[in-house]
């Protein structure tokens, strides 16, 4: 109600503040020459005062006074008598219509237009209030901050930083749950939940890419407690596959489901990752084994001979279209890391390299436009993606 | 409520533009002044109302109301106040609602101040100037609306995006925007004086507070926006040629252009037509900007495919105001009659070669700006143009700009004596070569143009000396006459002398930071030591501290110069909470000779961290320039005569300034 009566009080004033100039009954002149005379008299002054300073010599002065007389000439010849433009106001038929329309359409129009796109009714839900609702239960928030005041005068309080630690993590705040976990670990020592909450928010941070502290916290849980260690052996196995270690990882997914029970609910999604990057193992190396990295070799120096190492070898196996398959994904997924953080020169090269490799010219040219921008500040990189650049002939 | 009341309000505001623009164009038309003096309360409502809606927009940002999708995609409750506040505007909605505040502030401040112009002029100007908000209101209010609210309102908002959670970066859109929007009134000025088919001296003067007003906010919006860059992203550049700061560098060069024309125009009635032309431009190029920025073109041309409807109706408005300015133009301009003759060699010649240069500058930059975005938009190539094409292209045509500067201010109207200026210049040409050998002398070994481009500011800084010298009569006159001359002097005169000294300054800073630059790139650990023009950097650690919303790594550097500590450095990197991502805040530690620069990079396998140092010399007399030019530009705005002309018919004169 009081909204209403807000809108209608602003409606009202601003019709108001409006069409007030048309109801004054009004005869003076529209029209005159006086702004412009002016203006020309005070350019006659500044002459005089030019002149006066003697930045102005005599005869400029009375050349330029000439010419501003010749304006002021000019504009009263447009205006020869103030006013005699102006019709008789009363005559104006406009004035009235236009004052009604004005008057009618701005409220009608302002509401009608609300109506349609506005949300009228609808409160407003600043944070503080919904949290005074939600603080029934209790509230997530003070409880953080007085745990993290007691923190900042105690930092030494491992049991603070283990009660936070999960805290955080549901917030959301996953760097602090990886500091507090830290913390925790360093102050009252391992544990599998500890470690694991570590791990869960370094994962996290990092898009689901397993990173090496992470990864060492799982291999810890699984020395510690060998008996209940899905969670951490599921993650390691994840983190061989993205390494590229493809047949460690379909491995331990195969001995994975080979002990899950039937009714475990993780079992499903291990078959389908097994399902995406298994089939091919063990099959023999198809005939045109050499034509997609191996002719490219002479431009890839750093890349390590195929076969060399069992991922590689593991590639190698793979039917064509399956390995095209698991290089897009694996290219894919460096791509998305690159785009998430640009500063590393070594990923830019892999990936435009990669690219050139894939036969997607049009992808590297984009990467390497990319990378250009990301590498702004970072010259030894910026030197080494051109110098790559230069060598795959992919434009400037 | 109060949001709802602020979207009411928004409304409310487009429908008094509408009004403001038919009601007093039919005013003007007719010669009625009732009509035409609807155009000042209207200007003014309009500005009320649009502040209602920005302050409720504020209120929601400050409360964390996530029930309005604008507040939920682009702020978070643990934010601190102040980028709360500069939220607002820090997201696409939020600064378009900016954008018709600003706009409607510059329409209601000529209605209030505007009383020294002519009736019909005055309703034209804030006809079209409604005209204008009336595209843009559209705009936000279909395409973009911040008022779009969220039920069930999320437990928390996105976030700002870290990189701009830096008080510079904050409070320079602002500033940017009074002065892209600002160059609306003297394109307003423009199409009101073809409407009106009449446009001599007085028009120019009238035009020039306005577009004076613009051009300092829009100079020191950039220097804002190029400080920034400097400090937060971390490898010491001031500048990269990038579109978004090309959108805001091509109306500068255009204003200044107008700026020097207008002043042709108001002395001598020359350049009529060029300088509405010119009016017209600066705000397309403004409007230009806009779209570049805001219709997501540049990030990709893909995101413009994502969401058509506002690339394509910021081009339509683009085409429309561009388009329609520039047919009338070519309807109207030949009744003009042209104004008053004057040799090559004179004070307006040296001004046609001011804005022949600057124009240019601007198109090359237009070029360089629009050829890559067209190319990709096209074939889908991407080629990125970057600092050596507008190096080659926009630096040589600064230079005989530069070189004319000073001699420009020294020619008289309509005839100039040229040897006679070179000889009144001579302490300039003096002071240029002293700069020159001492330049040579100390940097040896530096690129071999550097120096010259030293001496050329050097040069353009005493230029501005030396024509107040002469303008007090300094030598030639008695102190006391010399000091009577000086407090007579126009302010405008001043401001001239400021604006052209700090771009000297400007150009001294350009040069010598860019040719003279130290940069160490290296691993360090805890004790390493490195040494960088003189200063003596001890890497001491690295710690880990805790922000209000970010969680940062310190690291802490001992700077000494001759043996003693100078200063204690601490570069950090920062990582946010919402969204999560890292900025580089870099260590600077400022001096008149240069700054000493670090930046700690990332960790080492070996336990060290990249730490990159840089030297810049003279880096601070960049920003420094722009701050004078900025004042200069307010002390000419303060001069008594940009107001003259108001009627007799205003109210008794309520206080005299100072003059």
């Amino acid at each position: 109600m009081v909204f209403w009566i807000l809108v209608a009080g602003l409606v009202a004033a601003v019709t108001l503040a409006i069409t007030r100039p048309l109801m004054r009954p009004s005869s003076r002149a529209t029209d005159s020459a006086g702004p412009d005379i002016a203006v020309y008299k005070d350019q006659l002054k500044e002459i005089d005062s030019d002149e006066a300073r003697g930045t102005l010599g005599a005869a400029e002065a009375e050349s330029a006074r000439a010419e501003i007389a010749r304006r002021i000439l000019r504009v009263s010849q447009d205006h020869p008598k103030a006013g005699s433009h102006a019709r008789d106001p009363e005559r104006n038929r406009f004035v009235v219509p236009v004052s009604i329309a004005t008057a009618i359409a701005l409220p009608i129009a302002s509401l009608g237009l609300y109506l349609t796109y506005g949300a009228p009714g609808m409160p407003a839900q600043p944070l503080s209030e919904r949290l005074a609702e939600a603080s029934n239960a209790n509230k997530p928030n003070d409880l953080v901050a007085k745990v993290e005041e007691r923190l900042r005068d105690h930092p030494e309080d491992g049991t603070g930083w283990d009660v936070i630690a999960p805290v955080y993590y549901a917030m959301g705040r996953y760097a602090d749950a990886a500091t507090a976990y830290q913390n925790a670990i360093r102050l009252i020592g391992e544990s599998p939940k500890r470690l694991q909450g570590f791990a869960n928010a370094r994962i996290h941070i990092e898009n689901g890419v397993v990173p090496e502290d992470a990864r060492k916290a799982l291999e810890r849980i699984i020395v510690l407690a060998p008996d209940s260690s899905i969670e951490p052996r599921i993650w390691l196995a994840l983190a061989k596959e993205q390494d590229g270690r493809v047949s460690d990882a379909a491995a331990d997914y195969r001995k994975l489901i080979a002990e899950a029970p039937a009714d475990a609910p993780w079992r499903k999604v291990i078959e389908e990752r097994l399902a995406n990057i298994g089939k091919g193992i063990g099959s023999p190396p198809a005939g045109d084994g050499n034509q997609g990295a191996g002719s490219n070799a002479g431009t890839a120096p750093s890349s390590a001979t195929p076969a060399a190492n069992p991922e590689a070898a593991a590639i190698m196996a793979m039917n064509p279209e399956e390995r095209q398959a698991f290089i897009a994904r694996m290219v894919d997924s460096l791509a998305a890391r690159l785009k998430s953080d640009g500063n590393d020169a070594a990923g830019w090269v892999k990936l435009i390299r990669a690219y050139e490799i894939l036969g997607r010219r049009d992808d590297a040219i984009k990467a390497l436009t990319d990378a250009r921008a990301n590498l702004k500040g970072n010259q030894d990189g910026l030197a080494e993606v051109e110098h790559l650049a230069r060598q795959l002939g992919l434009g400037s | 409520m109060i949001v709802e009341f602020g979207h009411f309000a928004l409304i409310l505001a487009l429908l008094v533009a509408v009004a403001q623009v038919v009601v007093p164009a039919i005013g003007a038309h007719l010669k009625d002044e009732r009509m035409m003096r609807v155009a000042d309360p209207a200007a003014v409502s309009q500005l009320f109302l649009i502040a209602i809606a920005f302050c409720a927009l504020t209120h929601a940002y400050v409360t964390s109301d996530f029930s309005v999708l604008n507040v939920a995609e682009n702020s978070h409750s643990t934010k601190p106040l102040i980028y709360k506040l500069a939220g607002v505007w820090g997201n696409h909605e939020g600064s378009m609602l900016l954008w018709v505040l600003i706009l409607a502030l510059f329409g209601a401040a000529v209605a209030l101040f505007g009383n020294n112009l002519p009736l019909t002029l005055k309703a034209r100007v804030l006809s079209v100037q409604a005209s204008i908000a009336v595209a843009f209101l559209l705009f936000s209010l279909l395409t973009s609306n911040p008022f779009t609210r969220l039920d069930p309102a999320p437990p928390d908002g996105r976030g700002l995006n870290p990189i701009l959670q830096d008080p510079a970066l904050a409070f320079h859109p602002p500033f940017l925007y009074m002065g892209y929007v600002g160059f609306s009134i003297a394109f307003s000025f423009a199409i009101a004086a073809l409407i009106e088919g009449r446009i001599d001296a007085a028009w120019a003067r009238w035009v020039r507070p306005w577009t004076l007003a613009a051009w300092m906010f829009l100079t020191i919006g950039i220097a804002m926006g190029s400080w920034w860059a400097y400090y937060e992203l971390g490898w010491g550049g001031w500048w990269f040629w990038d579109p978004v700061e090309n959108a805001s560098f091509m109306p500068w060069l255009a204003g200044t252009a107008l700026l020097h024309s207008a002043l042709v125009m108001e002395k001598r009635e020359a350049l009529k037509i060029w300088t509405v032309l010119l009016a017209i431009l600066t705000f397309s190029l403004s409007l230009m900007g806009t779209f570049i920025v805001r219709s997501g073109v540049l990030t990709s041309v893909h995101s413009f495919a994502v969401d058509p409807a506002r690339g394509v109706f910021i081009l339509a408005i683009l085409i429309l105001f561009t388009g329609g300015g520039l047919a009338l133009f070519a309807l109207r301009s030949k009744d003009m009659q042209a104004g008053g003759l004057f040799q090559p060699i004179s004070r307006e010649g040296s001004l046609v070669l001011n804005n022949l240069l600057l124009v240019t500058g601007a198109a090359t930059v237009l070029v360089g700006t629009l050829y890559p975005m067209a190319l990709e938009g096209l074939t889908g190539e991407k080629i990125s143009v970057g600092p050596p094409f507008f190096n080659m292209t926009f630096g040589p045509l600064m230079i005989p700009l530069l070189v004319a500067l000073p001699i420009g201010p020294m020619l008289a109207w309509k005839r100039g004596d040229f040897a006679g200026a070179m000889q009144r210049l001579a302490f300039a040409f003096g002071a240029a070569l002293v700069a020159l050998v001492a330049v040579f002398a100390a940097e040896y070994r530096g690129p071999w143009l550097a120096p010259f481009g030293v001496a050329l500011g050097v040069y353009v800084m005493a230029g501005a000396v030396v024509e107040w010298a002469n303008r007090v009569k300094f030598g030639s006159a008695k102190s006391d006459e010399i000091i009577r001359r000086a407090r007579n002097l126009p302010r405008s005169a001043y401001g001239t002398f400021f604006a052209h000294f700090g771009i000297g300054m400007l150009v001294v800073g350009i040069v010598a930071t860019s040719a003279y630059r130290e940069e160490h790139i290296q691993a360090m650990k805890p004790g390493d030591q490195i040494t960088v023009n003189g200063y003596n950097v001890t890497f001491v650690g690295l710690e880990q501290a805790r922000g209000p919303n970010y969680v940062e790594d310190i690291a802490d550097f001992n700077v000494k110069r001759g043996g003693e500590t100078v200063a204690r450095l601490t570069p950090s990197k920062r990582l946010y909470d919402a969204p999560p991502q890292t900025t580089t805040e870099s260590g600077i530690l400022a001096a008149w000779r240069g700054d000493l620069y670090l930046v700690i990079g990332d960790a080492q396998p070996n336990g060290g961290y990249a730490v990159r140092a840089y030297f810049n010399p003279l880096v601070r007399f960049i920003w420094l320039g722009a701050l004078i030019m900025f004042i200069g530009g307010g002390i000419s705005l303060s001069d008594r005569r940009l107001r003259v002309g108001a009627p007799s018919r205003s109210r008794q004169p309520v206080a005299v300034p100072a003059e």
